[in-house]
């Protein structure tokens, strides 16, 4: 029993030791892999991941290579996994749920990789300890600050500069603290031509993580986290016409403060608290021609995260926790409803936009409070873990038609409990062999943008999820192991645009979505050498969404086909050389069959075919790293070169057309591209 | 669930690589504007439709072509001006020739207004304003293969205004006009040249006016903060001609531009020979004005 509790410990009190070789190696180490747990959960360490081409040395980024993740659009940023949009999957470090893995554009994560420990991608059918959203789930916790003295490194690429540095301080306790601050815009944006800046709008962005840490007796704690991270781009256009004018601007932020306590009791058993508050704000304005867009959303977050864990015996673990958040949002939004476009909306590049301009003003409340329960059982070779979540949301908003003349405003709120039932089932039937299967429910509550009695709908409820994966772990030694996985999910109550003509008052927005994503992925990672190490990480699938009304499905925006990512990675003589391979079905276009002139503007708008039902070329590319270590006393200085598209392939991003939409040609992505930097670490 | 960033990065930032013919070239008859007069109509009131259609020959008197009202309303999912079954569905023919009348529909502020269309199942959504507070009644036009809508800016009242503020509405609001072309002129260099005497080979300044009170100002209801706002015009003109490159296809003013002309740049053709040139004059309102020209260009 006592041995499980430091286990439990181990997790809860998140003190995994150090294991310090060198002083360089003892920094990069903290970054370790957390244990492959869920079925679908791709079993690599994250130090691995840090050293993948492409990724510039952050974890984050390197998500990418996974099994089951689609490759995101140029300057996309968006991490969908499974079929899943971004807004499907949650991303919560600490415990604390962050709106956004990615900066804007995608080029770095907000979380800086010296401020994690562990860093775990589940695509689907995870348990009950998480929940509102409908897709994967990202989690990552910090890493502990050193136990003596100091450690820290520092890092700078084209990209960015960046810091993560800890100290020991009094009664074991200890200070950590990581931030990044970009200036690509700054460097390059005065080298660029006024055309390439207009088009390719360069991110400014910064984040800083800090955490403190103070033992109270043994065996409890108190953590004070705090993060955050901002971001803004721009785009200008100086087109000759106000009909063609185009420019847009965005700004988005977050921050979240939280204190954590934990503490394993003397029976082994353990309790965690985490209550924590947050902001998150973003703003975006874009005009497009004579029509604008104008949005801007501030929300204040309250949080609480509570787990309490007893072992009842030594096959039998019950966990109870709570998992609660509440979102208070004000929101002004102004000019066209359909500028952005959403999931599903039919647009070609090029096209003029059109669209009404009305305004809204509106403040929503929504609250998730889910407690829930979680039983391991372990008896022989199974291991099982059957859990139940219930959600209950209570959704707000103070307007529940469109601002009418001195007509006073009525609010609406409503509760909703949502049973989420999930079971995960482990039988290791070889010492190298484990199968895992896992299914659930899951549910989301709504954004509060879409909320809106103008350009959405204030009776929006909650959408749902079934999630159903089946899988195998099998390590066939010599450093070979394989992963193969089934997963579906299938979701109803998606929200989609109204597709009538004449939609009743304040629905705007529908809850008519249907969705299903289904396929298969297999992990075959290699480590026959302590120096060499890598995986071939292949997805097959299918994701798929549909009016409730409609008897077919069409393509997400975002299907991927096939994803093919091969890293491989070798060290010699204090180099580490890295190349990766990626191979990925184009994206869902809607083809363009015609056209006609608008001659009230006189501009020329497309008639579009079956909706997408053509694709974008296939990407592929080969990418390099190179690093070479070099060491002094207790400073290891890394000086690294990434070379992306090596065979400077011209990948197809988009495809547009002229004028008359009566040809089509080809925008494509980044030319060879080499990216240095250089990292120091003591 | 909103869509790539990146694709609203492209969309917005609008770059079409060029490609093909620009839309100013006139290679093949193209109906290239449609004016309607008056410019702002009501329900049950008859406009007068005058079409342009260019040819490589010139101007062409299209008494085929043909004119339907759409009355179809356009989901709000669809991101174009007019709903896409305008374009696909058969429509009745309300007149064909390349000057004709039609009566604007007495439901048209219902259809495509601020009143929303009656319903036994609850108060329907009414059709979003444009950005100057407009709505419209689509006509298709089909010329052969080609296809296009004119859009008939409606008077209709407001929606989802107090009766005062809808009082001012009616009292402050200037009903549109068509602008008016005035002039164009050309030049090389700085120095002034006749249209019937432009050299070949030459990048060539062209300037277009239009009368000063072509950009009118007009209130605009903001429902978010239910006040009226006062806009100005923006104009923009669509050039055309049968030979040359322009740099741009579309040149104008915007709403905070005072100034009544625009010019472009046109390079002119090596090969001497007339030249015919159009411009079709726009303002945000759904006024049109239209102009032809022929140019000679010597050796």
């Amino acid at each position: 029993m006592r041995a499980r509790a430091s286990l439990f410990a181990l997790a809860m009190l998140a003190t995994a030791p150090i294991r310090i070789v060198t002083a360089a190696e003892r920094y990069e180490t903290i970054v370790i892999a957390p244990p492959s747990e869920e079925a679908g959960e791709a079993g690599l360490p994250a130090s691995e991941l840090r050293q993948a081409p492409g990724a510039q040395g952050d974890a984050g980024k390197a998500l990418e290579n996974l099994p089951g993740v689609a490759r995101p659009a140029l300057g996309g940023g968006e991490l969908v996994v499974w079929g899943a949009t971004a807004e499907e999957t949650r991303v919560v470090v600490d415990g604390m749920e962050i709106p956004a893995l990615y900066h804007l554009g995608g080029l770095r994560s907000t979380v800086h990789t010296g401020f994690v420990r562990s860093l775990a991608l589940v695509p689907g059918g995870y348990g009950a300890d998480h929940g509102r959203g409908l897709g994967g789930l990202v989690r990552i916790a910090s890493r502990e600050p050193p136990v003596e003295r100091y450690q820290g490194e520092a890092d700078v690429d084209i990209l960015d500069a960046s810091f993560a540095a800890g100290a020991a301080v009094e009664n074991g306790g200890g200070l950590l603290a990581a931030g990044r601050f970009g200036y690509l815009d700054r460097l390059l944006g005065d080298a660029l031509s006024a055309d390439t800046r207009r088009l390719s709008p360069l991110p400014r962005y910064h984040d800083f993580q800090g955490k403190l840490v103070l033992p109270l007796r043994d065996d409890e704690r108190v953590e004070i986290i705090f993060l955050t991270s901002a971001d803004s781009s721009a785009i200008t256009s100086n087109n000759a016409s106000p009909s063609s004018v185009a420019d847009q601007a965005q700004d988005r932020s977050f921050s979240r403060l939280g204190i954590r306590y934990a503490r394993v009791l003397p029976d082994g058993s353990g309790v965690s608290l985490i209550p924590f508050v947050g902001w998150d704000h973003t703003r975006r304005s874009q005009t497009a021609g004579l029509v604008q867009a104008s949005e801007s959303i501030d929300s204040t977050v309250l949080g609480l995260r509570g787990e309490f864990i007893a072992l009842l015996s030594s096959r039998l673990t019950l966990t109870l926790g709570f998992d609660g958040l509440v979102t208070r949002s004000t929101a002004q939004r102004a000019g066209s409803a359909t500028l952005p476009p959403r999931e599903g909306d039919i647009v070609a590049f090029g096209q003029p936009i059109s669209g009404g301009a009305s305004g809204d003003a509106w403040s929503t409340g929504i609250a998730n409070l889910a407690p829930y329960a979680w039983l391991e059982i372990t008896r022989g070779r199974w291991r099982i873990r059957p859990s139940f979540r219930l959600d209950g949301d209570v959704i707000s908003t103070n307007r529940s038609a469109p601002p009418n003349g001195v007509t006073p405003q009525v609010g609406t709120s409503r509760l909703s409990w949502s049973p989420a039932p999930r079971l995960t089932v482990e039988h290791q039937t070889r010492a190298w062999l484990r199968e895992i299967m896992a299914m659930g429910l899951y549910h989301q509550a709504p954004a509060p943008a879409d909320l809106s009695a103008v350009f959405g709908s204030p009776s929006l409820g909650v959408e749902h999820a079934l999630h159903a994966v089946a899988g195998v772990d099998t390590d066939l030694g010599h450093g070979l192991s394989v992963q193969p996985t089934l997963f579906y999910r299938r979701m109803w109550g998606l929200v989609m645009r109204n597709p009538d003509p004449s939609p009743p008052l304040a629905h705007a927005l529908v809850q008519d979505g249907v969705g299903r994503a289904y396929g298969a992925q297999v992990l075959l990672r290699f480590a026959p050498h302590p120096a060499v190490f890598g995986w071939v990480a292949y997805t097959l699938s299918r994701s798929e969404r549909r009016y409730d009304s409609e008897s077919s499905y069409r393509p997400l925006d975002q299907d991927q086909t096939h994803l093919l990512t091969a890293v491989g990675n070798t060290a010699f003589r204090g180099f580490v050389l890295g190349l990766r391979f990626r191979v990925a079905t184009g994206m869902p276009r809607t083809p363009v069959i015609g056209s006609y002139l608008d001659t009230t503007t006189g501009q020329y708008q497309p008639i579009f075919g079956q909706q997408n039902s053509i694709r974008l070329p296939v990407f592929y590319a080969l990418d390099l790293r190179i690093e070479k270590r070099f060491h002094r006393r207790s400073v290891e200085v890394v000086p690294y070169l990434e070379v992306l598209n090596l065979t400077n392939h011209a990948n197809v991003e988009e495809f547009a057309y002229d004028e008359q939409f009566a040809s089509r040609s080809n925008i494509t992505g980044l030319p060879i591209l080499a990216v240095a930097g250089l990292s120091i670490r003591f | 669930m909103r869509r790539s960033q990146a694709l609203a990065f492209l969309l917005l930032a609008g770059c079409v690589p060029k490609m093909g013919n620009p839309a100013s070239l006139i290679a093949s008859e193209r109906l290239i504007g449609v004016r309607g007069d008056p410019a702002e109509a009501g329900p049950g009131d008859t406009v007068q439709y005058t079409s342009l259609v260019a040819s490589p020959s010139g101007t062409v008197d299209e008494r085929t072509l043909s004119w339907s009202l759409c009355n179809l309303r356009k989901p709000v999912a669809e991101n174009t001006p007019v709903s896409q079954a305008c374009l696909t569905e058969d429509l009745p023919e309300s007149a064909q020739g390349a000057q004709v009348s039609i009566q604007t529909p007495s439901a048209a502020c219902v259809n495509f207004g601020p009143l929303a269309p009656p319903s036994s199942s609850g108060t329907l959504r009414p059709t979003d304003p444009d950005p100057t507070g407009g709505y419209y009644q689509p006509i298709r036009l089909d010329l052969g293969a080609q296809q296009a809508i004119f859009r008939e800016r409606l008077h209709c009242d407001l929606a989802g205004a107090s009766l005062l503020m809808s009082q001012e509405f009616r009292a402050r609001y200037t009903v549109n006009q068509n602008p008016t072309l005035v002039s164009l002129s050309a030049l090389v260099g700085d120095q002034p040249v006749l249209l019937d005497a432009l050299p070949a080979g030459q990048r060539i300044r062209l300037v277009a006016v239009w009368s000063a009170d072509s950009a009118e100002t007009y209130p605009v209801f903001d429902s978010a903060s239910q006040s009226l706002v006062d806009q100005r015009e923006a104009l923009w003109i669509c050039w055309f001609a049968t030979a040359g490159a322009f740099d741009d296809s579309t040149t104008g003013r915007g709403e905070d531009d005072p100034t009544a002309w625009s010019d472009n740049s046109w390079q002119s053709p090596a090969v001497a020979g007339e030249v015919s040139l159009w411009l079709v004059l726009h303002d945000s309102r759904g006024g049109v004005d239209f102009a032809t020209y022929t140019m000679t260009v010597a050796p």
